[in-house]
């Protein structure tokens, strides 16, 4: 099996082992002025295609001060219809130019007969599935010249067709083309919940070797009538407990590995984030430590 | 199943409230699907209503924040983006409040809307080096008059028939305008972005035909006859003028 090594004419994954988090521009003095933990940040590519202006200048100094990862989300990797030409060469011309150290998508799709439904959203687990993600995977990587960290999406229904699971069907994508994974614990934490499975499971049955960054984020919760809490990936609120444990099981697994802390809601100050951010530094140390 | 039956059925069952939850969907518990279907569905609504306002803040505050929600809601319903890019959505959000009966009493309220777009335009557009004014000076006057004007990239010229400036900036100081007089004769608005911040100037009434020619490639001297046949009191020392103090002139082409 393929351990997410990336082909050897791509440019390989290379985050820092250390805590970043999600760009938002209200934050761009409190990073540029520091001191501050923050060993990298990742920005949404989509908010950076525009030609110029604010967005654009930000970037250049930021890229100038720390390691960043650009995330896509509008690329529809597990859409039926060929990737859009245009956007794939906008995302392309963005990286060339920022050189970020990592590139990643979504296990989802997006776009639908040139609309676009601003959401990741699910897909069927099917061989057929399997063949066009990584004919997608496959693609942006070539186009890119990068490795593609794949990363996993929150689940809020099953597909009675779904032949394999969530982790087997990454594995096996991971295993074809040669992509890293970009393993989200709240999203695992938040599928397993709602679809009534083991969280240890999954990450037992993942390949982990292939895991090149990890995702850490809040989730709301939704009384149902049935009385049963449906948990939803809502980026808008702290790490919660469980998956703090969740984590520190994966980094065992793992070794310390690049961790993000997600925040796209009702952003905090840049204290609160920044709160989280040690929180999770302190536990990537005792895993260094450990690992030692 | 194939994944493109399963993707279209989806697409529909995403896109719209009213229809059933697709038979091949199932949670692992007792429960139905639908509760999991309508969380993409509420955050595929809430994500595009949320960018309307995020695109069309002083439409907002002129409509009102409840007001602004139910349509923006509707016409989320009814326009899905074209691209990831979303400070481009709502290109049609003009002419969808221009077709809303309850709003006929706002006229102004499209044309807003269309100034609001194109200042989102001017926010992402390329950056552009200003034109050097005394490199003019280098020309004679017979050069000048068959020179064409490029301009910057992020400059749009917004034709309304409302005083669109001060409806902008009283929704900006958050005491909307409601009811201003249409104006009796046409107006525009000039669009520009000296660095980061689009601004906007009210096109004197005698250079708005002169500012068209340019932007539509015509020479100076096209440029000040189209205008001096309609505004007498038009010079192109006037117009030249404005241009300077606008910032919105990327190069002059000799």
């Amino acid at each position: 099996m393929n351990q997410g090594t990336p082909m050897p004419d791509l440019i390989a994954n290379s985050l820092p082992a250390s805590i970043g988090v999600g760009f938002k521009s209200q934050h761009f003095n409190d990073i540029l002025s520091g001191p501050h933990p923050v060993g990298w940040l990742e920005i949404h590519a989509e908010n950076y295609l525009g030609e110029g202006g604010r967005p654009i200048s930000q970037l250049q100094h930021l890229r100038a001060e720390l390691p960043i990862s650009v995330h896509a989300i509008g690329l529809s990797i597990g859409g039926e219809a060929p990737l859009d030409k245009e956007h794939l060469a906008r995302i392309k011309r963005l990286c060339d130019w920022l050189d970020p150290a990592s590139f990643s998508e979504h296990l989802a799709w997006s776009t639908h007969a040139g609309n676009f439904l601003n959401d990741l959203l699910p897909l069927p687990y099917t061989e057929k599935t399997l063949k066009h993600v990584i004919r997608h995977v496959d693609r942006v990587q070539t186009v890119l010249g990068r490795q593609m960290l794949l990363e996993n999406p929150s689940s809020y229904f099953q597909f009675s067709e779904s032949c394999y699971s969530e982790p087997a069907f990454l594995n096996a994508v991971v295993a074809q083309t040669g992509c890293g994974l970009l393993l989200d614990v709240n999203n695992i934490f938040i599928s397993c919940h709602n679809l009534n499975m083991s969280a240890e499971a999954y990450i037992d049955e993942l390949n982990c070797t292939a895991i090149g960054e990890i995702h850490l984020g809040g989730h709301s919760t939704d009384v149902l009538e049935q009385g049963e809490l449906l948990l939803i990936d809502s980026h808008a609120a702290p790490v919660a407990d469980t998956v703090w444990t969740l984590y520190k099981d994966v980094l065992k697994r793992t070794g310390p590995k690049a961790s993000l802390i997600e925040w796209d809601t009702d952003v905090p100050e840049w204290s609160v984030l920044n709160s989280e951010v040690m929180q999770a530094a302190c536990l990537l140390e005792q895993q260094r430590c450990q690992s030692q | 199943m194939p994944v493109s039956m399963t993707q279209k059925e989806l697409f529909i069952a995403f896109s719209n409230p009213d229809q059933p939850c697709p038979a091949n969907l199932k949670t692992g518990k007792h429960l139905p699907a639908t509760n999991g279907l309508n969380i993409y569905r509420n955050t595929i609504a809430h994500g595009l209503i949320t960018t309307l306002e995020s695109n069309f803040p002083k439409t907002r505050a002129v409509l009102g924040p409840k007001n602004f929600y139910s349509l923006a809601r509707l016409y989320a319903s009814k326009e899905k983006p074209t691209s990831s890019l979303l400070y481009k959505y709502g290109v049609g959000f003009s002419k969808f409040l221009q077709k809303i009966p309850a709003l006929s009493e706002l006229g102004y309220l499209p044309d807003l809307a269309r100034l609001e777009q194109h200042i989102r335009l001017s926010y992402h557009a390329r950056d552009c080096a200003l034109y050097n004014w005394e490199n003019l000076l280098k020309h004679q006057d017979t050069d000048i008059l068959t020179a064409c004007c490029q301009f910057d990239a992020a400059c749009f010229i917004i034709p309304t028939y409302w005083p669109l400036g001060t409806i902008y900036r009283k929704a900006q100081s958050g005491a909307p305008t409601r009811h201003p007089k249409r104006l009796s004769s046409a107006s525009a608005i000039l669009v520009t972005r000296p660095e980061f911040d689009p601004q906007i100037t009210t096109v004197p009434e005698e250079l708005i035909k002169f500012l068209d020619a340019l932007a539509a490639g015509h020479t100076f001297q096209t440029a000040c006859n189209i205008e001096k046949n309609s505004s007498p009191a038009f010079t192109p020392k006037a117009g030249l003028q404005f241009l300077v103090n606008a910032n919105s002139v990327h190069d002059i082409t000799f």
